[in-house]
């Protein structure tokens, strides 16, 4: 099962933001591999999310930007900045708390 | 793994920026994801560009610049609550800034024009500006854009009108004849005739549309007309013009009467330098007021008119006017120190605040105490 992009797009910035805290820096192809394989393909970003969320977390300052020349073409890595990283724990205890809210609301059993 | 050729890269590119997509760092970052993915997928001898053609396509749903589209959504959205943050913030600090600064001015108390002049700055140049930004973004169709745009813009020119009024500073009057014709012959129509078509805001746009015809109105009361202003300037030079021949009267009169050969007493003097000093300082006044220092009968052809600006600018501009005023001040004081019985139409203290006076005023408080002078 593959879920809606629906799903995905409310908690890509979580996403994005604790794969960072993990792994210390990533480029974009690099993120989209990583959650492939984490969830086992369940979750596939797309490059159409991705890179405008990155855009935005960088325009909000909660992650740095390096840049790597590979031959002729430049690979842009992503970093957390401090801000960043007390957002990350911040947007990650509010997703908890959203499902643990759904699980409540939706009545699900876990088994 | 498929090795990418310089070539290939460039080919890539071109066909991204091609596709829409113009932000450099989103080029670089697809170029990048697209050579990672050909690189790990591609067979070492396989069709590169079967391959990547069919790769961009997974990329969007119609169009590759739908990315850059959502990335500019998404920083504008950032912007829009600081902006929106900043305007309220700016809006409050003027509001503020302009009651405080009201109240200061009715009760006379220091501080009141820095306040005043701190708050029209603020609404001209971060509140409305920002105010246009924000609701032009709300605005669909151009002709409301442009609506908003000129309202926006006359409302700047007339708070600067009343900033420039305030200040006496130069050109305020046609700040304001501008503003007023943009408002009155430009914004109102198009705003009003916008506003009416639509069911949902045609009570609001009348009400609004009759609300600034009353203020425009009521400005425009307040105004001088330049006939009246003119008429006025007339009665003003008239005025001076008879105190003048008065004090020339007073003057041959006095003059016959004296013996010219006895020395002049110590009170002498000082009325005679006093008299001078006066003469000499309604002469600066005429010269940087009203530009001529010499008045006869024919003025109002000539278009020599003295008027009732401020008389600031000719003390500021001028250290040694503002030497003479001085020297006047002490001349009085030790001038009473041997007439004790003789009253000044003005004290001594006083005769300093005179560069704060009107160019009327100040030059008929010369005349007075010349012709009080000639009286003793």
């Amino acid at each position: 099962m593959i879920y809606s992009s629906e799903l995905i797009k409310g908690t890509l910035k979580t996403i994005v933001l604790k794969l960072l805290a993990d792994n210390n820096k990533m480029y974009g192809y690099e993120i989209t591999q990583k959650v492939k394989e984490l969830t086992g393909d369940k979750i596939q970003i797309t490059e159409g999310a991705l890179y405008p969320t990155l855009h935005a977390l960088e325009a909000d300052e909660l992650v740095t930007t390096e840049s790597e020349f590979i031959g002729k073409r430049v690979r842009k890595y992503y970093k957390l900045s401090p801000s960043g990283k007390l957002k990350t724990k911040e947007k990650v205890n509010e997703l908890a708390d959203f499902m643990n809210t759904m699980k409540f609301l939706l009545d699900i059993k876990t088994a | 793994m498929y090795h990418i050729s310089d070539t290939q890269i460039d080919f890539i590119l071109n066909d991204i920026s091609a596709r829409g997509v113009e932000m450099e760092s989103l080029q670089q970052n697809l170029l990048d994801h697209i050579c990672c993915i050909i690189e790990n997928k591609l067979e070492d001898n396989g069709d590169f560009e079967a391959f990547y053609r069919q790769t961009i396509t997974t990329f969007y749903k119609e169009h590759l610049w739908e990315i850059e589209e959502e990335t500019i959504r998404l920083l504008i959205f950032k912007n829009y609550y600081t902006m929106k943050k900043t305007m309220i913030y700016s809006g409050a600090a003027t509001t503020a800034l302009l009651l405080f600064g009201i109240f200061f001015k009715f009760m006379h108390w220091p501080g009141a024009s820095a306040m005043l002049v701190l708050g029209i700055f603020i609404a001209c140049f971060i509140f409305l500006p920002l105010a246009f930004t924000l609701r032009i973004k709300e605005k669909q169709n151009t002709r409301d854009k442009v609506v908003i745009g000129i309202g926006i813009f006359s409302s700047i020119l007339l708070s600067l009108h009343v900033l420039f009024k305030v200040q006496h500073w130069p050109f305020a009057n046609v700040l304001g004849i501008i503003s007023l014709i943009i408002l009155m012959a430009l914004f109102l129509p198009a705003y009003f005739f916008s506003g009416i078509r639509q069911e949902e805001t045609k009570i609001n746009t009348i009400i609004s549309s009759v609300l600034m015809v009353i203020g425009c109105g009521l400005i425009l009361i307040l105004m001088r007309s330049p006939y009246n202003v003119r008429s006025q300037n007339i009665r003003y030079t008239a005025h001076f013009l008879r105190n003048e021949y008065l004090i020339d009267g007073m003057l041959k009169k006095a003059i016959a009467m004296n013996d010219t050969s006895a020395a002049l007493s110590m009170a002498q003097q000082k009325q005679s330098a006093i008299f001078t000093v006066c003469k000499s300082l309604k002469q600066d006044i005429l010269e940087g007021v009203c530009g001529v220092s010499q008045f006869d009968a024919s003025f109002e052809s000539k278009e020599d008119l003295i008027t009732d600006g401020s008389i600031k600018d000719v003390f500021e501009n001028n250290a040694r006017v503002e030497e003479k005023l001085k020297q006047l001040a002490q001349l009085m004081d030790e001038y009473q120190s041997f007439r004790k019985d003789a009253a000044l139409p003005i004290d001594s203290k006083k005769i300093l605040d005179l560069k704060d006076d009107r160019a009327n005023n100040a030059l008929a408080t010369l005349s007075q105490i010349q012709m009080m002078l000639l009286q003793k």
